[in-house]
């Protein structure tokens, strides 16, 4: 399991605690938490390699706007997962697909 | 503004530029007027690129053949990149009592010169998984080609600018000049050119110009609906899939009309192109609201439900853009008109392309270019004259 | 599916959109909210979730307590105004038919009177490596900090102009996080000039202030007239190049300065949303300071179509305070519209808050002029640099493009659009167009305004064509998508 954690504590109290997969990986992720969070708290950045030019993207904008952020999640690709919420062992894999279908 | 010109184009999209370039080619000084501020805004730039050659017939067809070999030498001969590449394409049903009209129309494919063959259902599905179980029986060909009709409007006015046309973009037509029935000139909001050929394609709106002397140009604009998704993986074999109720909605109208389904009603009959991006662009709708190029709520609807029926797999895809363009549709038959008139002498029509203008946008070039310059064509055009309209004027 | 008629929806439930249903309910005005997010708030007062037990609010910042005020009001008046979250609206139709996606279904509303609060999102300012992952939009790393509690990166460098940056800088550094520095581009000198119309905004000096000096007492060095020039790494970010800029913005060879950073935040200020307002065919003007097409509205915030209002940084970029007072002018003035106050009530509502705005928009223009985008820093992006993110397209592709264009004789951005691909991705353009629209200004040396702009289209959010396809989509008898006809016919 990944060691950094950076969350931060003051202010509020978190709730249940569960684990999640990434890229084979488990960490942690807390309720209410998005994907996104979980993954940053894990010093985790990257989440797809683009289709053209096969260059890595992350998180951007936080607000759903810009895309960046799609990942396969439980099998669904091209999930924003800074607005998806992280559910208990949901499987979260790097995004490298190209335009022939190959993952 | 005051120039002369041999010949003035009036329109901007893939039709005038395409003229203006065969044109231009043949040494003729042109000038290109588009009233808004850029290229391809009508028509030209709402299209979904495809060049069917499947769901053509008779007269149609054999310029959709000619056209294609066209596309084929244009990026060489032009130096412009138009993104033009043939495709397997196909034509499918996913109604049983269609199959026999499928199969009259291979038929009449194969006579019309096109390597066309029937596939059944269950051969499709393995070509194609993507297919869904709904679909019955499809006729598949090579011939057809998918094309970015920016590019090749853009690239046939990157040519004809270097054989010296000038364009005039957010120019408007405001008078066409006539003594004794030749034209004299053209006047426009930034001044005049003198000319005594005038070519009219003007799209949709051609009826305008058609007014300014004196003539009923029987087209209306009739508006087609496109739905755009997000990136998947390309398919396998078929780029391009054509529902067979295109065949009716496009070509048969008033059967169309009359139906009891509203889906029938609206003109909504698939026809599938996938960029080489990966987008698909979901077409195609048929309905007449004037002028209005804004989509509808109940027509991408259906474009919505009829795309699941053929590929059930899009269901989850997102769209990310809808749009909609005015096609120039002759009311009276359906076909383009590329004709000279009686009356003035000088006026040119090259417009009426509904379903067909960026398939025929090289041949119409071509063909209104030899009209110009030789007064014959190298193919026969009779079926597209202005003259076929006797009680209109 | 019949469509469900309402007296007054508002679209956006941030700082306007929350005062502004406040304001109806205090009428007995029906009133819908339609949101796209989790929880109201919108960014600045977004509520933390549920889960989450706030054990003290003043470690969520000063907006944190503030939106908590705002919010309990809301809940007050819960009873008289319906909230729709998660429900993102995807097109408008015939300029008040709103067609939302909501559990998995899309639906539509009909509504009388309509007040836009679509807020507003940084503005994306390409240079090369800024696509790298651990480069973030500073909303965005606010945000995460703010609401998810989590940190984007320990050793952070913030690079941008304006105010929100130090916002940003101070919770980072009270989280515990290095940050290295906090570059704004603009210059300060001339900043004096605009004293006169801080006059009055104490509140808001004060804040300006109190960030200020967190900095110093951080140890947080707040380099003015100085810009990034290259996020460098090859998975994620490891290095960040920065520079002294000219009073235009561009980068001085030989200042370069180059630090080991983790993550890098963006904040060159932000954008209003307007893909409602434009696709329901309200009439924009450019603001240049902005560098934003902006909707028109007259004092009271009705826009050139009768009945719809705009309210906020959809309106305008001018904070939390404008958007509040205008989203409470926009709904006093839709009230008396429906015929539920009189004139006269109007009137008495709307005249201390004419008063306040008067002030506080003196005060948050003279911000947006201080801190306007310089063109200079636009010379950061080389030919490599990606400029539409989402179809990969370089500006070096944009500047050819361009270039083949312009012979034609005019230029137009859309036309960028059709022949490059940028701005045809998922997220729309909304990434790419301010850029662009800059580009074609520097190359043509043609003002920003003739760019016109990319034509907006439903959906304005993905949409699946199955939810689009079900049979209990509402749809309306062929009405098309609200924005007029822009043939002149």
């Amino acid at each position: 399991m990944a060691t950094v954690n950076r969350r931060i504590q003051a202010g509020v109290r978190r709730g249940e605690c569960f684990e999640i997969e990434v890229d084979g990986e488990r960490i942690l992720a807390y309720e209410g938490e998005t994907i996104a969070a979980a993954l940053l708290a894990a010093g985790k950045r990257l989440s797809r390699k683009t289709t053209k030019r096969k260059e890595p993207r992350g998180i951007y904008c936080g607000i759903g706007m810009c895309f960046e952020c799609r990942m396969i999640v439980d099998g669904k690709p091209n999930t924003r997962v800074c607005q998806t919420l992280a559910t208990p062992n949901c499987k979260i894999q790097t995004q490298y697909i190209d335009l022939q279908g190959r993952v | 503004m005051n120039k002369t010109a041999e010949v003035v184009v009036i329109g901007g999209g893939i039709i005038g530029c395409s003229i203006a370039y065969y044109l231009a080619k043949k040494g003729v000084r042109v000038v290109v007027i588009e009233k808004r501020d850029g290229l391809c805004f009508g028509a030209s730039g709402a299209n979904q690129g495809g060049c069917p050659v499947q769901l053509f017939e008779s007269p149609i067809l054999e310029l959709v053949k000619e056209s294609l070999k066209l596309y084929k030498d244009l990026p060489e001969e032009i130096g412009y990149d138009v993104e033009y590449q043939n495709t397997w394409s196909l034509l499918c049903s996913v109604d049983e009592e269609q199959y026999p009209d499928i199969e009259k129309h291979a038929q009449n494919l194969r006579r019309g010169g096109v390597n066309a063959h029937l596939i059944e259902g269950n051969k499709i599905r393995e070509l194609e998984p993507g297919l869904g179980k709904d679909v019955i029986v499809g006729i598949e060909e090579q011939e057809s080609g998918l094309v970015n009709p920016f590019k090749v409007t853009h690239g046939f006015a990157y040519a004809a600018r270097k054989l010296g046309t000038e364009f005039f973009l957010s120019t408007e037509v405001k008078k066409i000049e006539i003594n004794k029935g030749n034209i004299t000139s053209v006047v426009t909001d930034r001044g005049k050119i003198k000319t005594i050929f005038v070519v009219n394609a003007a799209g949709a709106w051609s009826p305008e110009i058609g007014k300014m002397v004196g003539l009923t140009i029987p087209v209306r604009p009739r508006r087609g609906q496109v739905i755009v998704t997000e990136p998947v993986p390309l398919n396998k074999r078929w780029r391009y899939i054509n529902d067979a109720d295109y065949l009716t909605t496009a070509f048969h109208a008033e059967a169309a009309e009359k139906s009891k389904d509203p889906r029938m009603k609206l003109g909504v009959a698939g026809s599938y192109t996938q960029e080489n991006s990966g987008n698909w662009a979901i077409g195609s709708s048929r309905d007449f609201a004037g002028y209005n190029n804004q989509i509808t709520m109940q027509t991408v609807k259906y474009l919505a439900k009829r795309v699941i029926k053929f590929m059930p797999k899009l269901k989850d895809v997102n769209c990310i853009r809808m749009f909609a363009g005015l096609r120039p549709f002759c009311y009276v038959d359906g076909l383009p008109i590329l004709s000279k008139v009686d009356n003035p002498s000088g006026f040119v029509i090259a417009t009426g392309h509904a379903g067909e203008g960026v398939t025929l946008a090289p041949i119409t070039g071509k063909l209104i270019s030899e009209l110009l310059t030789e007064n014959r064509t190298s193919m026969p055009i009779d079926a597209f004259a202005f003259s076929r309209f006797k009680n209109i004027n | 599916m019949k469509i469900r008629e309402i007296e007054l929806a508002i679209i956006g439930a941030g700082p306007a959109g929350i005062c502004a249903a406040i304001e109806a309910a205090k009428s007995n005005v029906p009133v819908t909210v339609i949101d796209e997010n989790l929880r109201p708030g919108g960014q600045i007062y977004r509520r933390l979730t549920d889960a989450f037990a706030v054990t003290d609010e003043n470690k969520l910042g000063k907006d944190y307590v503030q939106g908590t005020k705002l919010i309990t009001e809301l809940e007050h008046y819960s009873s008289k105004i319906e909230l729709i979250e998660n429900a993102p609206v995807w097109g408008i139709f015939t300029d008040k038919e709103i067609a939302f996606l909501h559990e998995d279904k899309s639906e539509g509303l009909k509504a009388r009177k309509l007040i836009l609060a679509e807020g507003a999102y940084d503005r994306p300012m390409p240079f090369p490596g800024w696509t790298l992952p651990g480069v973030f939009a500073a909303g965005g790393a606010l945000r995460m900090v703010k609401i998810e509690r989590v940190l984007p990166g320990e050793r952070l460098l913030l690079a941008g102009t304006g105010p929100l940056q130090l916002v940003l800088a101070t919770q980072l550094m009270q989280a515990g996080a290095e940050v290295i520095s906090v570059l704004d581009a603009t210059s300060s000198t001339g900043v004096w000039k605009y004293l006169p119309r801080f006059w009055g905004q104490w509140g808001l000096l004060k804040d300006g202030v109190h960030y200020l000096w967190k900095l110093r007492r951080g140890k947080i060095p707040y380099l003015m007239s100085h810009a990034i020039v290259e996020a460098r790494g090859e998975q994620e970010v490891k290095e960040a190049v920065y520079a002294r800029v000219d009073k235009d913005g561009k980068p001085i060879p030989g200042t370069e300065k180059t630090v080991e950073v983790d993550a890098i935040c963006i904040g060159y200020g932000l954008i209003p949303s307007t893909r409602l307002s434009r696709l329901c065919g309200c009439e924009h003007k450019y603001e240049p300071c902005l560098g934003a097409w902006v909707p028109c509205y007259n004092e009271n915030m009705e826009t050139s179509l009768p009945g719809v209002f705009v309210a906020g940084d959809g309106a305008g970029i001018a904070g939390a305070l404008v958007a509040v007072e205008e989203g409470r002018l926009a709904a006093i003035e839709a009230c008396q519209q429906l015929g539920y106050i009189t004139q006269e009530e109007a009137q008495h509502r709307s005249l201390p808050i004419f008063r306040k705005l008067k002030g506080l928009r003196r005060f948050e223009s003279a911000l947006n002029e201080i801190f306007s985008i310089r063109r200079g820093l636009f010379t950061r992006i080389t030919d490599d640099t990606i400029v539409c993110r989402c179809e990969e397209i370089t500006a070096g592709e944009i500047r050819r493009t361009i270039a083949d264009v312009i012979a034609n004789g005019t230029i137009d951005i859309c036309e960028i659009k059709r022949l490059t691909r940028a701005g045809m991705g998922n997220c729309q353009g909304r990434m790419c167009e301010s850029t662009i629209a800059e580009m074609i200004s520097i190359e043509t040396k043609r003002p920003v305004v003739e760019m016109g702009w990319l034509t907006p289209r439903p959906p304005v959010k993905p949409l699946p064509l199955g939810i689009l396809a079900a049979e209990d989509t509402w749809s309306l008898e062929s009405s098309p998508s609200g924005k007029r006809i822009d043939w002149g016919q």
